[in-house]
């Protein structure tokens, strides 16, 4: 049995260099949509970029200074996403066991061993960079977390091998944080005993740190060992959560705006909802002020969220708890986990719960006929610009739902 | 340099095997050889889907052709110059 792991090198630069060949080998950094390229973020950056100190996350005015002469590209999500889907499609002719991790990553499972998946790396590399033009870098080894390893340390454009007599000598040397799941707070902690290395984790007694990591410590020993952790393989594609940014055309102090931006976001949710048939039961929100202090908070609602009352309900309550007033925002965020298919009916069952539901089922037939666009409400339109002129509900105190 | 963008556009295109190729199209009176397609993809909006074709034509300049499945019309939306510029 051997796992793979597929990972695109720089993937939404990587298409950007395909679809325009003069900017191969340039610096290239992939910023926010049309309309926030000057207040966006660098969500991609070419390995020549990389050079320059840009970072994903990094804002454009800093990554600008820094690579005064780069190539800033609005990004095209949509194209990115077909070219994951092509990845996808091609992975899964290879009659294996395919789960997409990210837009740009993939396990693949291969249980006839080490050599049919390399036979399939090099395949899918070759087909990747002749027929798409981009490249990626393949990892193997005997786990899913290793393979994950082994693409890291192959990368770019590359194959790495790890099999499992040499997984000492492979990872032993690299930094705890290095290895996929462990991050500034594990390894904090490991560093407070004196674990530096995979190597040095490999020698520290397990039963030292139960009691600080719980069954998280199986997982991490299993996991370098060479050992799949007993769970979660095989399981189908399941979401765990759905989110939604948007960084503002300006910084505004404006609550209207504020919560206008959040009620679209609301909508966007509740449609992801409807289309997958499922129900939340926790809210997320982010709000980053101007001066890039980030602020935010969770919140468990006690039924199950499908409608966008119900989620904007339980942001304002956020919102409320979180924001403080005169304080302008550059950044809207918000997101749902808690999901579940099991949905129960919010109580109590009324004439009202039946409209909702009745909106909900045309809003995601709208949604899935005619695009996630295609209908939002008025009081959002109005406030982030959408329609100029128009009275904004919100203000006006006109609850849109209960008209239609 | 390039006039208005998106503007319809007459296509040479091959339709084999499930895949469109264009292979030359027609713009302000001028030909274009496609010489080289460098990426393709899809855009749905609904039911509709759009394809996108970015082609090369000998030079350095991207053509990115869009064909509606709706329509079934051809039309040149942008131009991607080797500054990293766009058109359109």
């Amino acid at each position: 049995m051997a796992e793979m792991f597929i990972d695109c090198d720089s993937f939404f630069a990587s298409c950007e260099q395909a679809i325009n060949p003069s900017l191969r080998g340039k610096p290239v950094a992939v910023v926010g949509s049309a309309e926030s390229t000057q207040r966006g973020v660098v969500t991609a950056k070419s390995r020549e970029a990389k050079k320059y100190g840009i970072t994903t996350g990094m804002p454009y005015f800093q990554a600008k200074k820094l690579m005064p002469n780069g190539y800033f590209i609005r990004g095209k999500p949509h194209v990115y996403l077909d070219f994951s889907r092509k990845l996808h499609d091609k992975l899964v002719t290879y009659g294996k066991y395919v789960h997409p991790c990210s837009i740009d990553e993939f396990h693949v499972s291969c249980p006839e061993g080490y050599e049919a998946a390399i036979s399939i790396a090099e395949d899918f590399r070759a087909w990747t960079r002749n027929i798409l033009g981009i490249t990626v870098t393949a990892g193997v080894a005997d786990t899913r977390v290793l393979a994950k390893l082994a693409s890291d340390m192959g990368k770019p454009d590359g194959l790495k091998v790890i099999p499992y007599e040499d997984i000492s000598k492979e990872i032993d040397a690299l930094p705890v944080d290095d290895l996929p799941g462990i991050g500034y707070r594990t390894a904090a902690t490991l560093a407070k005993r004196g674990v530096h290395t995979l190597g040095e984790l490999r020698a520290f007694p397990k039963e030292l740190l139960r009691p600080l990591m719980g069954v998280r410590v199986d997982w991490l020993y299993d996991s370098i060992e060479g050992r799949e952790p007993a769970y979660g393989w095989g399981l189908p594609f399941k979401t765990k959560s759905m989110s939604n940014d948007f960084t503002l055309l300006e910084s505004t102090a404006d609550e209207d705006v504020i919560k206008a931006h959040l009620l679209m976001i609301a909508d966007n949710l509740a449609g992801r909802l409807a289309t997958e048939n499922m129900a939340a039961r926790v809210a997320h929100l982010h709000l980053r002020y101007t001066d890039f202090n980030d602020v935010g908070g969770s919140f468990t609602i006690g039924y199950d969220m499908t409608l966008t009352d119900h989620i904007m309900d339980a942001l304002l309550h956020l919102y409320k708890r979180i924001y403080v007033p005169g304080r302008s925002v550059r950044l809207v965020g918000a997101g749902i986990s808690g999901l579940t298919k099991e949905i129960q009916l919010r109580l109590p069952i009324d004439e009202e719960s039946d409209i909702g539901r009745r909106i909900r089922d045309v809003l995601g037939d709208m949604s899935s006929r005619f695009g996630p666009a295609s209908i939002r409400r008025a009081s959002v339109a109005c406030s982030t610009g959408m329609i100029a002129n128009m009275v904004n509900p919100l203000t006006a105190g006109v609850t849109i739902s209960k008209g239609l | 340099m390039y006039g208005d963008l998106p503007c319809p556009i007459s296509v040479t295109a091959r339709f084999s095997k499930g895949a469109i190729s264009p292979l030359a199209f027609l713009w302000s009176g001028r030909a274009y050889k496609v010489s080289a397609i460098t990426a393709r993809w899809a855009k749905r909006s609904g039911a509709v889907v759009e394809h996108h074709f970015a082609v090369l034509s000998g030079g350095p300049d991207v053509y990115e052709l869009e064909l509606s499945s709706e329509t079934l019309t051809w039309r040149i939306v942008k131009v991607y110059l080797p500054d990293g510029s766009t058109y359109s």
